[in-house]
């Protein structure tokens, strides 16, 4: 199909705009304005098949008679002879075939999270959550599934290089660049002019070795910068409480939530013990004062706000204001009065107001680092004001060792270095070259001190944009591959455990600085030397556990003063706002060149291998562009030509930019991806700027995956409000999901029960009533079972290989019907054209996420239609998928209603583009799961409910001659879930989780019409909005219909 | 102008359309007898080794558990070969410099896996480190040892009559078809020793009864007697009742047997 073909003008979604307004969910904005190129898309199975050339009868079969002779000659070989290479001395702790699972912990945005990684034949394969360590409780984020993925990534740096300006760097060895090294510094009396530039420092180990280094060299300075920083938060305590304390928040205890521009459920160290407090409140069996309600004020869309009982959407610039007359009106006196933004209605705020008052102790206000250091610490102010300290928000003395303002820090470092006062320069660490803004001009002056044959040195996993400017790269040891220790969100030190020596010749932060400091030292003696009070068994306590017990941050005695309150400008009304954001999957670039993360659709966008500019559907009316126009953004001197993604529930004249992208030298799969728009930032607010924007008039390919594998609008979402839900309590479950058997032609009887009484028949719930659209579980699944990724050109064909997928739906706000929980909600398609507002305006979008894996139907359409039999189901339920029988002819495919077959269109796992040395694919190799069968081109491939789990436990439980217990099989993507959403196990037996889930009246089947039976059914949403509001709403609405 | 061909050509012709009826099927045979042959699957052929290991000696006259070496064959999927460290825990004490145990001790002294000695006994490509491996299952099938054990079947069961091999060869090709024989039926193969005396055994240690009776030179049963020389058994209308009581004892699904992801995954 012709690329230019599909697109979809603005007139036709102008038009389309106008008429939508009735209640229903659309995946993307072409699906809502429906034009026929959409469609011809969506009905494609595979689309883009046109791709295959185009040949004649006769070449055809010249060329099928030549393959099919080739094949039958490629089977006609011996088996060949292989070698076994056992051990020299076996191991004493692990048998061959036998998975060992060490604690260790992550380092992400400086802080510790503790993980448990599985070691097969001593290379760790799969990451998982630590259950015990306080961060984690067993659940883990994307970025610490994708790490696996970082530490065997064939473009890591393995060796010091001596980088030639211009040139091919000079390899060298440690002992030769740290020979120079140290001669250099020599030549420095008393470390005059020797700078060290770190990300954020938590770990102790780290900070000692720091104080050594400073300590010999007594007028060096240390600096700290990392492109996502708190630098807000830490402005907005200091004007608080006079000192830098750390907030953090225990959601375990919130029932009336307000995230102020704050994406609490969606990506930071915290995150994951975040979400998971906050689901444990989300029971909607629970009445009202205990399940929690989350009110979301923000200046882009984000996982947060999608998740909100409610949402307003307001410009970043309006927030300070909304922040000011709140305060004033829960009596926050120094607050002043405030200003109403503009379209905020005062009696939304009245009713917030009232829910947050009503329970005092239980409300917490939460803002998010863009906003001002002002908002902050009026945030804290309303917190003190509700009693939320100690209870819901917790003070804790700083977790940093040595907490600073990083763009200060850089600021200075840049000033210090334009200033001739740096001879050697050391950035352990991070990308500055890329990330400081353009007002800060550390690339400049770093390439101008090598220039100047002063000593620069960067010690760091990649050999990067700011390698590239030193003098000297020394290549970092990845997590799993050295000794260490890191603080994690609440201060509980944890241990940063190896589990392998160096795939390459690296060393860790740590070790070269010992080196640099004379007293050269191996990482486990630092660790160790700096916790020497744990002996032998303490030690091996902690290592097991992976953190150590009674680290956690004390907390800070403080009282909130908001003395004056700098009154904060907001721009013109008109003026447009561009809000930086760290990119959901590739966070600020560290992640750039992980192939997984890359192509993992981004939560709100489904978008991967890309960064647009995110707008609105009002805005790009007003520019006149649609998905794929490029635009052009012009601030602080500097422009960006990006395309735009049109995303509905953005707030009016604003942008959405996410950092991480556009990278030069990121490596071979992240160079070239997206856009970098790290210029358009100021060192004095990082996170906004007035930006100006015009249609460029070209387009950008962009890959969407929103768009695959979808079920043509039919009934697919299901939820409801918190009060309709209890109002319905005495009903029988499926006549409260509005299913009534008797409509259904089919016989339902469960026929597996009868056939086999004793075996397990396995089955899964999902909730997407705590389904944040996180994405875990995809990046779970890809680590656990192999699956490939196909680049972007692959996936704008629709070939995203990913067993599970996360759907996104959007809902435009009920147009004013009265709404019966016991209808599934998609069916509201009524079109309303005398309400205008539908989708353009961005309080009006409601968000459900929905993961779609196999369903493993008891009828599975996709097992007749196979003509080798290669799917087909097993005793236990589950839709057997059998890569050796498989020839390819996709029918199964064709005929599942879910759309969750993945067909190997290419030698995805060997034939990766830029991986094609021996040395690359056997690196890769390293990574993969033994227990899954790597698939080739030419084979169907889905979810198997991780089969070889079950084996596993299947096999463990007969030679104990018991059955499985509940939960002791437990899929990929439900370990990793944060809101342990997913639940897997024996629905013939009634006391399973999964079988009281299931007998829930939430419980409902995807497309159960069609009789598939599937095996995962889903669990309806139940939202608990504030009865003030949407009465209030719902009456409005009937007054415009009326 | 005179015949092109002569009378006789009539019978080439027949010839000719008989054996294109013929031929695909002698050539399909002809295929699949070679694919399944010993040459092709090595099955019953010795293999070299770097070092001449003999079960028979080892196993059988010095009556050496299999466990010694396999060591995680009741407790993993794999049996493992046994580490360098093992054998030496013998030979550092005896044959201590008999050449043939030359790269067991280069191995140990150097800490390098076991080399091959002789460069021309390896033919091109398969390596210079390493034992041959003689049995093995395709990349896609998930074979677990233990489980097996566990049921009490005894190694020779797959292996064949490993006790007796002097250079270890492949007891069975390991053909799909030969697996389902077993996991179709498996009452024909599961077995326990009737004697009384062994009614307390655990059905793992069930598994390596033969060969304790054949080093204590007690009396075998016809089935342990066609076990240990490798010759296929037919089992008894009562054994094979007897088998489906071991069936129902160890909570053997039968049905489950044959569903693909079973083995495959």
């Amino acid at each position: 199909m012709d690329k230019n073909e599909k697109q979809i003008n603005t007139e036709t979604m102008r038009e389309k705009f106008a008429n939508v307004s009735g209640e229903r969910y659309w995946r993307g904005l072409e699906e809502l304005v429906d034009t026929a190129e959409f469609q011809s898309w969506m009905e494609d199975e595979f689309p883009q098949r046109a791709s295959i050339p185009d040949v004649d009868r006769r070449t055809f079969l010249k060329l099928a008679g030549a393959s099919l002779a080739l094949a039958g000659l490629a089977g006609c070989r011996s088996l060949p002879e292989e070698r076994i290479v056992p051990y020299v001395k076996a191991p004493e702790d692990s048998l061959p075939g036998q998975e060992l699972t060490y604690a260790s912990t992550m380092p992400f945005d400086g802080y510790g999270f503790g993980v448990l990684v599985s070691s097969n034949e001593h290379r760790p394969t799969k990451i998982e959550g630590n259950d015990r360590h306080p961060a984690s409780l067993g659940s883990t984020d994307i970025f610490s599934q994708a790490e696996i993925l970082n530490m065997y990534d064939p473009d890591r740096s393995g060796n010091p290089l001596q980088m030639l300006p211009g040139q091919v760097p000079l390899m060298g060895t440690w002992e030769e660049a740290l020979a120079e090294i140290t001669n250099t510094l020599g030549t420095l009396s008393n470390g005059a002019g020797i700078r060290l530039l770190t990300e954020t420092v938590t770990s102790p180990t780290l900070y000692a070795q720091i104080q050594a280094f400073l300590a010999k060299y007594k007028q060096a300075k240390w600096y700290q910068y990392q492109a996502i920083s708190r630098d807000n938060q830490k402005k907005g305590s200091v004007a608080a409480f006079g000192r830098i304390v750390d907030t953090r928040y225990d959601l375990s205890n919130a029932v009336v939530i307000l995230a102020l521009d704050s994406d609490i459920l969606g990506c930071t160290p915290e995150t994951v013990r975040y979400i998971r407090d906050f689901m444990a409140r989300r029971g909607p069996d629970l009445p009202f004062p205990q399940i929690n309600r989350l009110y979301s004020v923000e200046s882009t869309f984000s996982k947060t706000g999608a998740f909100a009982d409610h949402r307003f959407a307001l410009k970043h610039s309006d927030i300070p204001g909304f922040t000011q007359y709140l305060a004033s009106a829960l009596g926050v006196a120094a607050a002043g009065p405030g200003r109403l933004p503009e379209g905020v209605k005062a009696d939304w705020v009245a009713a917030l107001v009232r829910d947050l008052v009503s329970h005092k102790g239980s409300a917490l206000i939460t803002v998010g680092e863009t906003q001002p250091p002002e908002v902050h610490a009026l945030a804290h102010a309303m917190n003190e004001a509700l009693g939320a300290v100690g209870k819901t928000v917790n003070y804790l003395e700083p977790i940093e060792p040595h907490p600073v303002i990083h763009n200060d820090e850089l600021t200075q470092l840049t000033a210090e270095m334009a200033g001739h006062q740096v001879d050697a320069l050391f950035i352990l660490g991070g990308n500055p070259a890329y990330s400081a803004p353009p007002d800060v001009p550390f690339a400049t002056e770093l390439q101008r001190l090598t220039a100047a044959k002063k000593l620069t040195v960067r010690h760091g996993i990649y050999n990067d944009e700011t390698s590239a400017l030193c003098q000297w790269h020394l290549p970092d040891s990845h997590f799993l591959e050295a000794w260490g220790d890191l603080r994690s969100y609440d201060g509980t030190t944890s241990i940063v455990q190896p589990l392998i020596l160096p795939l390459f010749d690296t060393r860790s932060a740590i070790e070269v600085i010992s080196q640099l400091v004379g007293k050269p030292q191996n990482g486990l003696d630092m660790v160790r030397k700096q916790w020497s009070s744990l002996k032998d068994q303490p030690w091996r306590d902690c290592l097991e556990k992976g953190f150590i017990d009674g680290t956690a941050s004390k907390p800070a005695a403080v009282t909130a003063k908001v003395s004056s309150l700098p009154s904060t400008p907001a721009s013109g009304a008109d003026a447009i706002e561009a809000v930086f954001a760290p990119d959901s999957t590739v966070w600020d670039g560290r992640y750039s060149n992980n192939g997984w993360l890359q192509e993992l659709p981004k939560a709100l966008t489904r978008m991967s291998w890309d960064n647009p500019v995110i707008i609105g559907p009002k805005l790009a009316v007003q520019l006149d562009v649609i998905y794929e126009d490029n635009v052009e953004l012009t601030a602080n001197g500097a422009t960006v030509i990006a395309p735009v993604y049109v995303l509905p529930g953005m707030p009016d004249n604003t942008v959405t930019l996410t950092l991480g992208y556009g990278r030069t030298t990121a490596g071979k799969v992240g160079d070239g991806t997206g856009f970098n728009f790290n210029p358009l930032r100021k060192s004095s607010s990082p996170w906004v700027t007035t930006v100006e924007i015009k249609k460029a008039g070209s387009k950008t390919d962009l890959a969407l995956s929103q768009t695959h594998h979808s079920m043509d609008g039919r009934d697919i979402v299901r939820e409801g409000t918190h009060s309709e839900y209890l109002s319905h309590q005495s009903l029988e479950p499926r006549e409260a999901m509005g299913e009534d058997e008797s409509a259904i032609l089919y016989n339902l009887t469960k026929e597996w029960q009868a056939d086999n009484p004793d075996i397990q028949q396995w089955g899964m719930t999902i909730d997407l009533n705590t389904c944040t659209g996180c994405s875990a579980c995809e990046i779970a699944c890809q680590a656990e079972n192999n699956i490939p990724t196909v680049g972007k050109e692959q996936v704008q064909r629709g070939r995203i290989m990913h067993w599970i997928r996360v759907d996104r739906y959007f809902r435009v706000e009920d147009a004013g019907e009265e709404r019966d929980f016991k209808e599934p909600i998609a069916q509201y398609e009524s079109i309303n054209p005398s309400n205008d507002t539908g989708a353009m305006d961005p309080n009006n979008v409601k968000v459900v996420s929905m993961p779609v894996p196999c369903m493993h139907c008891e009828e599975a359409p996709c097992e007749p239609v196979c003509p080798v039999a290669a799917t087909i189901h097993s005793h236990e339920g589950l839709n057997q998928m059998v890569y050796n029988r498989c020839v390819g002819t996709r029918y199964c495919s064709n005929n599942c209603p879910y759309k969750v077959r993945r067909f190997n269109f290419f030698n995805f796992q060997f034939r990766q583009k830029q991986f094609q040395s021996e040395r690359d694919i056997t690196l890769l190799n390293l990574m993969n799961n033994p227990d899954v069968s790597v698939r080739s081109r030419g084979v169907m491939e889905k979810c198997s409910y991780c089969v070889q789990r079950i084996n596993e436990a299947r096999i463990t439980a007969k030679k104990e001659n018991r059955k499985i217990k509940d939960m002791e099989v437990i899929p990929a993507c439900a370990q990793a879930c944060p809101s342990k959403a997913i639940v897997f196990g024996d629905i013939s037996d009634p006391t399973t989780a999964v079988s009281k889930l299931k007998a829930q009246k939430r419980n409902y089947g995807l497309l159960e019409d069609l009789n598939t039976r599937p095996r995962t059914s889903y669990l309806a949403k139940v939202r608990n909005p504030n009865p003030e509001i949407s009465n209030a709403a719902a009456n409005a609405r009937g007054a415009k219909r009326g | 102008m005179g015949q092109l061909f002569k009378p006789g050509a009539n019978n080439i012709a027949r010839a000719s359309v008989l054996s294109m009826g013929i031929l695909p099927w002698v050539a399909f045979y002809a295929g699949s007898t070679i694919t399944r042959s010993p040459s092709n699957t090595k099955q019953d052929v010795p293999l070299n080794q770097p070092v001449p290991f003999s079960h028979r000696h080892h196993a059988y006259e010095l009556g050496i558990d299999c466990r010694y070496c396999h060591v995680s064959v009741e407790r993993t999927a794999l049996a493992s070969i046994p580490p360098t460290e093992t054998c030496m825990s013998c030979h550092s004490q005896i044959w201590t410099n008999s050449p043939l145990l030359e790269p067991i001790r280069r191995s140990y002294e150097t800490n390098t896996p076991i080399q091959w000695s002789d460069a021309d006994q390896v033919e091109s490509g398969k390596g210079m480190t390493g034992w041959t491996k003689v049995n093995k299952v395709p990349e896609f099938v998930y074979f677990n040892h233990s489980i097996h054990i566990a049921r009490g079947l005894n190694c020779d069961q797959c292996h064949g009559p490993v006790q007796q091999m002097t250079i270890t060869w492949k007891g069975q090709a390991f053909a799909m078809a030969w697996c389902l024989d077993c996991h179709r039926n498996p009452e024909k193969f599961l077995y326990r020793d009737p004697d009384p005396k062994y009614k307390d055994l655990s059905a793992q240690d069930e598994a390596f009864l033969p060969f304790y009776k054949l080093q204590e030179h007690l009396a075998l049963t016809p089935k342990q007697e066609a076990l240990l020389s490798g010759e296929t058994y037919d089992p008894s209308p009562e054994e094979v009742q007897k088998g489906q009581d071991l069936l129902q004892l160890y909570g053997v699904k039968k049905a489950q047997l044959t569903d693909c992801w079973i083995c495959h995954r």
